[in-house]
């Protein structure tokens, strides 16, 4: 889907217009980004977003590339949206996260309310024998 | 062959052909067909999900929307190149706004979980205290039941607490 598309100079513009950052225009781009993205991946990115991670790595490929073959500004816009798709993988590890968490939180909760159901089970058997002693002491007053 | 006798033989029939054809060129022009990404982007941008996006994220729906409305025109002025390439961006800031509402979602459940769950042990706290009140009135009770009660004239046993 991408291969095609970032083979048109033109768009490096278009982007720009969007006020996207455009990282990655000096030389060690690529190689920057390549390690925001290994510390995503170190982080668990593979496992919460993992085709989203190979994309990445595939726009750094393509970007390399024409970057070896002269096309400066083909690599230049390649590695202009680079950022948004490590931002969206961030954004998914986050997400993954939060999701997590709530689960875990409602796991919780459930636990709780189990103990509670119990706790005033045993309450009411209590108030009941309670209930019967009152009746048999005042009977037998 | 002189253009009368061109325009003999060829006749009306052969001048409907090339407008036809003309209009079918031109037909194709005006309506070329949309790169993948594009059609994805447009049923993204129409999906139930954006409008939770648009909750979470309201700039990054609003710069996918943009750049569909970009690739759109470019489509229109036959670079599908450029309307690919503004079509994957917009996919990419609509995923980002779906993500974040994702993020806003979770939060909700886990701040609604939480609550229940304070409400929860503080029912529990209650009724471990009202057990052990209870317990000990049995306790009481039976031990009351069990030395007495004899019941001689003028005694006065111990009356059990009420709740």
């Amino acid at each position: 889907m991408l291969r095609s598309g970032l083979l048109a100079v033109p768009v490096f513009a278009a982007i720009v217009a969007f006020g996207i950052e455009a990282r990655g225009q000096s030389s060690g781009g690529v190689e920057a980004l390549e390690a925001e993205l290994d510390g995503l991946v170190s982080r668990g990115a593979s496992e919460l977003a993992g085709a989203e991670v190979e994309q990445a790595r595939e726009l750094l490929r393509l970007a390399a590339a024409a970057r070896s073959a002269g096309r400066s500004e083909t690599a230049r816009a390649i590695l202009a949206v680079i950022p948004l798709q490590i931002r969206l993988i961030r954004e998914l590890m986050r997400a993954a996260e939060a999701e997590t968490e709530a689960s875990a939180m409602e796991a919780r909760l459930l636990e709780r309310e189990r103990e509670r159901d119990v706790e005033r089970a045993q309450l009411e058997a209590l108030l009941e024998r309670l209930l019967a002693l009152t009746v048999v002491w005042d009977d037998a007053r | 062959m002189t253009r009368a006798e061109h325009d003999a033989t060829v006749g009306v029939s052969g001048h409907r052909v090339a407008i036809l054809a003309a209009l079918a060129a031109l037909s194709s022009c005006a309506h070329p067909e949309a790169p993948a990404p594009l059609v994805e982007l447009r049923q993204i941008v129409e999906a139930p999900s954006m409008a939770q996006g648009q909750a979470a994220a309201p700039d990054l729906v609003a710069e996918s929307r943009r750049s569909l409305r970009l690739a759109e025109e470019s489509l229109e002025r036959n670079d599908a190149a450029q309307a690919r390439w503004l079509a994957t961006l917009g996919i990419l800031q609509a995923r980002i706004a779906v993500a974040v509402a994702r993020q806003h979602a979770a939060a909700s459940r886990r701040e609604a979980a939480s609550i229940a769950l304070r409400h929860a042990e503080e029912d529990l706290a209650r009724f471990r205290a009202q057990q052990t009140d209870a317990e000990h009135e049995i306790q009481r009770l039976e031990a009351l039941a069990g030395g007495a009660p004899s019941r001689e004239p003028g005694s006065t046993p111990d009356q059990p607490r009420r709740e």
